[in-house]
């Protein structure tokens, strides 16, 4: 009995992200309503983490088409949390809609999460597809040049990348009438339209997750995004096709689809550090490293079985860097305008403990010790030398090597320079920084710092869990 | 997890450590108090080192120094934590050298918490360095001793700092990954050969690598110990760097930060790489003595004070480094050395941050303190710069004579090179000397104040200690000797056999 409340405490959860969002359309039509929006927000995200625990057994949702592991409960997790800060920032911007700010953030969010626990391809492409519509109108929800011109990158591209997954659909479902993994796993070896299919699926699931080349596209998307939305989007919403792309290597031992998630592994790796390196604003290197962390992410998958230990240690991480990169980049633009690296000379000066927070969010995303980053990523490149995988290990640490050259240029503009007045016509009056977005760097700071001391508790449960 | 809080060692990296992080939020506006709190601390830390040195040279407890506690243990992996008794002697400088350190800090240098809380994190990285008895805990406090430095340097350094910084970093980097692949290559051998991914030094030891991969690490690790020791060509940085630093944090660089790629060679390399170690001996040891001589040379001809400690202080290690591989069987008088100079570097940056702070300039032909005048400056400077110059009955010379005696046996002709390095020193230290404290006084000159009576109190002790190592080298040289393996004079007599 207890274990079947258990279960529906679980599995509800996106389904009362849903219902929660559909009363905040309703309460944007009532006026007086709609200053208490982000609070009824903030305390519904918080309920719902409440509630949230990892499933003691599998559970089974829309006739097994969706499945709760602890895999998928850790992801939405981080989902929660992640949408619990966005939520946290936003109360005290000043939305213009709030009703359908929430309403599509929640939306988002809880697609995204029934999209992490699909174990059917179908439902992972519907539910990937339906979290990503409220996404276009999210990031361009200032108006703005640059937001408009993120969210028509953003629409075009996943609509091309949708159009591959649906023909990659179709061939499977032409070659396996089940698009279930279970039943896939039983097929055997595919035959040449089945791997076409395969590929072409995986292809679009990684522009889905930021792996290079084509998620780099995200450095223009996240750019033109509002803060908490880029940050949301950033932390949880891209990590939440991983497990897909998980099932669907563990299919294969061999063969194109088999060494595809290697390929694309590597070139995010090497990509995103050296686009983090070579990035012009803050949000720009964010998003470099958030590529080269997804990369990471799918080297973990060649590792041994100490890979998937580690892979799923590392998402949180992950996630933590790179939303308080996201966050942090409030304070260098206005509006719209990104401040180039030069503008946040002298910023440790002037706001110290910010300053300092943002450093171990960064140091954790470059994989410097003693934060969660460096442990997961030492984790991972073990677990490939455990598998034999030397070339991978190898492109992994190239990959490491710029974005530690990359966390050292950010590092000597913030603490080494003297701040410089911008010449005239370039300067960006310093923007308004909600403490709520103080806090939540503060607060991811912490996290990050106790999650690499602590790991050997945090690898505990995690190998528990599995 | 519970062992490793049992551990002395690991008690006091974290009393470090918690010191660092408590520093951090204390923002305090009174900088004299602020000093005066990170002094006092530190002082605690020091004679919580004490007795740990005390019990170990004791030897009534070891099981409270050494300790392998199993971390992540679904993944198979351990933490080993011990100590030798040239480390513990390590560790006790780095715990004794915070308070010279913070007493060397002048208020007109903008420090603040944040400054003795990186202070604090160099040490307990430093700490850990020292008591690593595995690779993953040797190379996760290796990376972590190098963050405390960047912001160090970075922040409160002088002028020129941002080009030292970034080469010191930048070369660190990319020398951490040669490192890391190092790692890997060594677990991968080890798992090979007996099945198992540990990364204790001990275990690693035995797996039995053969010649030719022994080799192949040995040459990607030593350079990184290279960059570590300053040896040439990889010393530029350190040079740079001691320019560009502010005293206190140069006494942590060349007293105990620089000397953990001693403990790293005699730790990782000379157990577990030995057949490389025999192998490339001889051209190393070549390169290091000529190493010493060349950067004894640059130390003569530099017109900086601290430019010529920068210098004469790589040459020192470069000397250190030419005593392990030209005499591998008897490492004794290389870590008696590598003490000495640590000793001899707090003596000396002390020294040289009180006269830059007095006099406004460490121009060489600028300074003047005439004995007559500043009888205490005078006396101890001499003392320092003729300690590490070499001079008999001062702590140097035992280790410099111990590792040119044995170098003549093993490779005389580098040993010539070596002998030719003494003299440059020698002829550095005395052009120094001669210049500050009996030369004319020029127009540039600037009459200084004597040192502070609690400043002589704080260095008088390490001044003693230099004496005491020169004067007793057999009993000093007891505290620090053994810890290392003797794999590689095994491997030597297995060769001669």
């Amino acid at each position: 009995m207890e274990s079947v409340k258990l279960a529906s405490a679980i599995a509800a959860c996106p389904f009362f992200l849903i219902a929660v969002s559909v009363i905040f359309l309703i309460m944007g039509k009532i006026k007086f309503l709609r200053s208490a929006e982000g609070y009824a927000a903030f305390l519904a995200v918080l309920t719902a983490l409440f509630f949230m625990r990892f499933p003691t057994e599998n559970i089974h949702l829309f006739d097994g088409m969706a499945v709760i592991s602890g895999m998928t409960a850790w992801i939405w997790i981080i989902v929660l949390v992640s949408l619990a800060g966005s939520v946290f920032v936003s109360i005290v911007r000043q939305l213009q809609h709030p009703g359908s700010y929430y309403f599509l953030l929640f939306f988002s969010a809880a697609s995204a999460m029934l999209a992490a626990a699909a174990d059917n391809l179908f439902f992972a492409f519907a539910a990937s597809e339906v979290s990503i519509i409220p996404l276009y109108f999210l990031v361009s929800c200032r108006r703005g040049k640059q937001g408009l011109h993120a969210a028509y990158k953003l629409s075009v591209f996943g609509s091309f990348f949708s159009a591959f997954s649906m023909l990659g659909l179709a061939f499977l479902n032409y070659s396996c009438p089940s698009l279930y993994f279970s039943a896939l796993s039983k097929t055997g070896l595919p035959d040449g339209l089945a791997v076409m299919g395969f590929l072409l699926y995986a292809f679009s699931f990684s522009f889905k997750i930021a792996a290079a080349p084509f998620g780099l596209v995200y450095r223009d998307v996240l750019s033109g995004a509002p803060g908490p939305v880029a940050a949301f989007i950033a932390s949880s919403w891209v990590l939440c096709g991983l497990p897909a792309l998980y099932k669907i290597y563990s299919l294969f031992y061999s063969g194109p689809v088999h060494d595809f998630f290697p390929a694309m592994a590597v070139l995010s790796v090497i990509a995103g550090g050296i686009s983090a390196f070579y990035g012009r604003s803050l949000k720009r290197i964010a998003v470099g490293l958030l590529s080269a962390g997804i990369g990471f992410c799918l080297l973990a998958f060649s590792g041994d079985k100490s890979g998937l230990i580690a892979l799923i240690y590392h998402l949180p991480a992950l996630a933590a860097s790179v939303a308080g990169l996201f966050l942090f980049s409030f304070y260098f633009e206005k509006e719209e305008i990104s401040l180039p690296l030069s503008g946040l000379a002298g910023f440790a000066a002037r706001k110290p403990v910010i300053a300092v927070s943002a450093t171990v969010c960064l140091f954790s995303a470059a994989g410097l010790p003693p934060f969660g980053g460096f442990f997961a990523k030492f984790l991972i490149l073990f677990s490939l030398i455990k598998s034999e995988s030397f070339f991978l290990a190898a492109a992994g640490m190239i990959g490491l090597a710029f974005s530690v050259l990359c966390c050292f240029k950010l590092v000597s503009v913030l603490f080494f320079r003297q701040e410089q007045p911008l010449p005239e016509g370039k300067a960006v009056p310093r923007a308004y920084v909600p403490l709520a977005a103080d806090l939540c760097i503060i607060i991811l700071a912490i996290f990050l710092a106790a999650y690499g001391i602590f790991s050997n508790y945090f690898i505990g449960k995690i190998s528990a869990m599995l | 997890m519970m062992a490793l809080a049992d551990n002395f060692l690991f008690s006091l990296f974290s009393l470090s450590a918690l010191f660092g992080i408590i520093f951090l939020f204390l923002n305090l506006k009174n900088r004299l108090l602020l000093q005066k709190i990170a002094f006092y601390v530190s002082v605690v830390i020091f004679i919580t080192a004490l007795t740990a040195f005390c019990l170990f040279a004791a030897g009534n407890h070891p099981s409270i120094f050494a300790v392998s506690a199993k971390w992540m243990s679904s993944l198979n992996m351990v933490i080993c934590l011990g100590a030798d008794k040239f480390s513990m002697s390590m560790i006790l400088l780095a715990a004794a050298f915070l308070p010279v350190s913070i007493i060397t800090v002048s208020h007109a240098q903008r420090t603040g918490n944040a400054f003795y809380s990186c202070l604090f994190f160099l040490q307990a990285a430093v700490i850990g360095l020292f008591s690593s008895e595995d690779l993953f805990s040797f190379f996760f406090f290796w990376q972590l001793s190098i963050l405390p430095v960047l912001f160090l340097s970075g922040i409160w350094g002088k002028q020129g700092r941002a080009a030292a910084v970034e080469k010191f970093f930048i070369v660190y980097s990319v020398f951490s990954l040669l490192f890391l692949l190092g790692i890997f290559g060594i677990a991968e051998n080890m798992h090979y050969l007996t099945g198992n991914w540990s990364l204790v030094f001990k275990d690693v030891a035995k797996a039995g690598i053969s010649s030719s991969q022994q080799i192949f690490y040995f040459i990607l690790l030593m350079p990184v110990f290279m960059l570590r020791l300053a040896a040439f060509p990889l010393h530029t940085w350190f040079c740079s760097l001691v320019k560009e630093n502010q005293p206190a944090v140069n006494i942590f660089l060349a007293g105990t930060f620089i000397p953990a790629g001693a403990a790293g060679l005699v730790k990782i390399i000379f157990p577990i790489l030995p057949k490389g170690v025999l192998f490339l001996s001889p051209y190393l040891s070549f390169l290091f003595a000529l190493s010493f001589a060349y950067l004894a040379l640059m130390a003569w001809a530099a017109k900086s004070f601290s430019g010529m400690l920068a210098y004469l202080f790589s040459a020192q290690f470069s000397l250190v480094l030419f005593g392990l591989f030209s005499s591998y069987s008897n490492k004794m008088p290389a870590l008696f050395l590598t003490v000495a100079i640590s000793v001899s570097a707090a003596v000396l940056f002390f020294l040289s941050g009180a006269i830059e702070n007095r006099a406004k300039t460490d121009i060489i032909a600028d300074l003047h303190f005439p004995f007559k005048g500043m009888p205490r400056t005078s006396s101890l400077l001499l003392i320092a710069l003729l300690s590490i110059a070499g001079l008999p009955c001062l702590a140097s010379f035992p280790g410099i004579y111990g590792i040119i005696r044995n170098a003549f046996s093993s490779a005389p002709f580098s040993a010539i090179i070596a002998v030719a390095g003494v003299f440059f020193s020698f002829a550095c230290c005395f052009r120094a000397a001669q210049e500050m404290l009996f030369g004319k006084k020029t127009s540039a000159a600037i009459a200084m104040p004597e040192l502070k009576k609690q400043e002589i109190l704080v260095i008088l002790p390490f001044v003693i200690i230099l004496f005491f190592l020169g004067i007793m080298p057999n009993f000093s040289a007891g505290c620090f000797a053994g810890g290392s393996t003797d794999s590689v004079s095994r491997e030597a007599l297995n060769g001669k056999r």
